[in-house]
């Protein structure tokens, strides 16, 4: 529990000074709606570059659907409507101008359960950069794969074995794989819902390590389930309720005093 | 702790009563469970046992039809033969060498000159060389002699004229020089042989009168009856006979409605099941079709054959009973087996592939053609084979468009007339003969069976072969 405090009160002093970092995403009033359902209510929200911003709050109450918003992954759904504004870098992502397949370039996702391609290891990472045809030849392809894995903190693990299939590895390894898969384009953003929900505590421990050192270069969005996950990796933590936003802040201000009564009663435990 | 003592009290109290209500409940569970078992037990042995006595029924008959037996025989073809027209006579003057003058022609007109006698000419020709290794005189006309004749010809087969007809043919050399030629012997005798005609069938409800069988049973014991594997049932034509009847028509128009149903089905078939599976809106309309589509795949198939014969036939003005035809009917029964067999294979992939692909920016169409459709491929391959398998062994619909027909030639491409492998097992199977027929039928069956065989065992060893797992 002291760890915990502790980590979460150091991680969060970077954003405090205000002049550091700069907005990534903004969302001003969005309303998702599942046909006639009100998924998500009025939600603003500003997301800081190079900062871990943690999504919490107890089942169904639309952080994953807010989530899945800010790369559209949600335009796949048909009966998914979203109202609103969400901005990257100050354009709309939801402009018809804008395409959903460049915009996932630049705001990748990292899913709940660890899905990597049945192929092998160097084609898992080399799907986004061939699609997107970020490089001209092998040797860039190969220096971009080793650049991921080293970055997803795997390269030392499997630098001999790239040709063998990404199923073969552990479910922690898989997840990484997936992490080094989305970083492979190089995206501004990085979307993760509930990371590392399916893995155990060993390999959860290195997922939250790895999204740490991730934050020097990337703005990252983690849906949890995991209070102490939340604390242990975030700066800033969301509280949703019911599709609502209850509570914004630096993280240690959301757990150690938060302003809303059903914010204190969800990190005490008293439901959810 | 509170548990453990809860059952404390409660072990005494039921074991209390008398006879423990318990234990009765136990024991009609268990045999519930055993009679359960038992049924399907039972089940399975009624399914395995029908299985065996099919296949043994089948087998058992058609080992008799897959081999065959032939009399090899020197046979000349006659210099008299040469000139039945007196064409060459004519030619060369009256007290010419004629094979001399016959060697001299050129290749083309050797060939009109063996065109001119017909099939039928040969007969006498054949049927002396027969006598004469039977050992009866061919031209002794005593009442003794014929009687002794009419049995020995009763043996050969009446196609027997027309092979040494095709065999000049094919080589016009042959003229004036002694052959050894395979003589092939009439289906009655090949019943004898083979125990379905007896000596204690009534002689006259037999064509073979005692005499001719004392004659097989000569032949069989100096050995000049030989029996061999019967390859002419895949080689041969069609035949009103039969004992030089083959399947050659029925295997190529199968084959080539075969390849109709896999260049029409199968990629209309794939399309469809994409678009419904991954781009079509889920409302009322694609309900609908999806509805439709499961219903047609139960449409009996008769009325498939109907629709063809209505559309193919009246409207589009095709030829009957060609390929082009049964494989195109054929293809619209296999259509909604395709369908359904993709859409599940489609399904089958785990939508997390699909997330992953457009998490990191795919567009749809990347994510179905690089990563969907190859992980779904095993199971479109299944079910396309079991769909072939099924429309190959269909025939209901091909007699409906006139598949059935006996046809003279093999047809060359989809749009000459043709059978099909399993209207012909139909045509045979409803011959007069039924005894003379019924090996044949059942070898046909055996071979159509090894095709279908070998199609589920590639959709097997595919399926084994693809399978992924993630």
């Amino acid at each position: 529990m002291t760890d915990m405090t502790t980590t979460a009160a150091a991680a969060a002093a970077p954003a405090t000074d205000p002049n550091a970092v700069g907005y990534k995403m903004t969302a001003r009033n969005v309303d998702v709606y599942y046909g006639e359902t009100r998924a998500i209510k009025d939600v603003s929200i500003d997301i800081l570059d190079r900062t871990v911003t943690a999504f919490i709050g107890p089942s169904g109450c639309g952080k994953s659907t807010f989530l899945r918003c800010l790369n559209r992954m949600n335009d796949t759904i048909d009966i998914c409507r979203v109202t609103g504004e969400i901005k990257l870098d100050g354009g709309d992502i939801y402009d018809r101008s804008v395409d959903p397949v460049q915009l996932r370039a630049r705001v990748g996702m990292v899913f709940q359960k660890p899905n990597p391609f049945p192929k092998s290891i160097y084609d898992n990472v080399a799907y986004g950069p061939r699609i997107h045809g970020l490089t001209r030849n092998k040797a860039d392809l190969d220096e971009i794969i080793e650049m991921s894995l080293r970055r997803a903190a795997m390269w030392d693990e499997v630098k001999d074995r790239l040709d063998e299939p990404g199923t073969g590895l552990s479910g922690g390894q898989q997840q990484r794989l997936c992490i080094a898969r989305a970083i492979a384009t190089s995206p501004e953003v990085l979307l993760m819902d509930e990371p590392a929900s399916a893995l155990d505590p060993i390999a959860t421990s290195k997922i939250e390590e790895l999204i740490d050192e991730l934050r020097q270069n990337f703005s990252i969005v983690i849906v949890t389930h995991s209070m102490q996950q939340a604390a242990r990796v975030s700066q800033k933590t969301a509280f949703f309720h019911l599709g609502n936003l209850v509570e914004f802040d630096d993280t240690s201000k959301i757990f150690t005093n938060p302003s809303e009564e059903r914010t204190q009663d969800y990190i005490s435990g008293r439901f959810g | 702790m509170t548990d453990t003592t809860d059952t404390q009290t409660a072990v005494p109290a039921a074991a209390k009563g008398p006879k423990s209500k318990q234990d009765i409940g136990i024991g009609r569970r268990r045999f519930a469970e055993w009679r359960l078992k038992m049924y399907g037990l039972f089940a399975i042995a009624v399914a395995v046992g029908a299985l065996a006595v099919l296949l043994y029924s089948i087998v058992s008959q058609g080992a008799k039809g897959l081999s065959t037996i032939d009399a090899e025989i020197e046979f000349v073809y006659d210099p008299a033969l040469v000139d039945r027209e007196g064409d060459l006579v004519k030619r060369f003057g009256e007290g010419a060498d004629l094979l001399a003058s016959f060697a001299k022609l050129s290749k083309e007109e050797q060939a009109a000159v063996v065109d001119r006698p017909r099939k039928t000419s040969y007969r006498p020709y054949v049927q002396a060389a027969f006598l004469k290794r039977l050992g009866i005189d061919p031209d002794d006309e005593s009442p003794e002699n014929l009687k002794k004749q009419d049995e020995a010809l009763a043996l050969l087969s009446p196609r027997m004229d027309v092979l040494v007809w095709q065999k000049i043919q094919q080589d016009p050399t042959l003229f004036g020089k002694p052959v050894k030629l395979q003589f092939l012997l009439s289906g009655e005798v090949k019943a004898y042989l083979d125990g379905i005609i007896t000596k204690k069938t009534p002689e006259a409800r037999r064509a073979l009168k005692d005499g001719s069988l004392a004659l097989i049973d000569k032949l069989v014991a100096d050995g000049t009856i030989k029996y061999r594997v019967r390859w002419e049932l895949l080689t041969n034509k069609q035949s009103t006979d039969p004992e030089d009847h083959g399947l050659l028509t029925g295997l190529i128009g199968s084959a080539y409605m075969m390849l109709i149903v896999l260049v029409v089905a199968v990629p209309i078939g794939v399309a469809a099941s994409i678009y419904l599976e991954e781009y079509a809106p889920k409302n009322q309309l694609t309900d609908i079709i999806e509805v439709n589509i499961n219903n047609l795949a139960a449409v009996p198939s008769i009325v498939f054959g109907l629709l063809g014969l209505a559309v193919f036939i009246n409207f589009m003005e095709l030829e009957r009973s060609t390929p082009i035809v049964g494989g195109l009917v054929l293809s619209l029964m296999t259509l909604p087996t395709v369908i359904i067999a993709t859409r599940a294979a489609l399904k089958a992939v785990p939508p997390s592939i699909r997330e992953a692909a457009l998490g990191v920016g795919a567009s749809k169409t990347q994510a179905v053609f690089h990563h969907v459709l190859p992980l779904a491929l095993p199971g479109i391959l299944t079910g396309t084979i079991i769909g072939l398998a099924q429309a190959l062994g269909e025939t209901a619909p091909l007699l409906v468009i006139g598949m059935n027909a006996v046809v003279s030639n093999v047809p060359t491409t989809p749009f000459d007339e043709s059978t099909s492998l399993p209207s012909q097992i139909y045509e045979m199977a409803s011959q007069d003969k039924v005894a003379l027929w019924a090996p044949v039928t059942s070898a046909s069956i055996i071979v159509l069976l090894s095709f279908l065989m070998i199609m589920n065992l590639t959709a097997v060893f595919l399926r084994r072969r693809f399978e992924r797992k993630w």
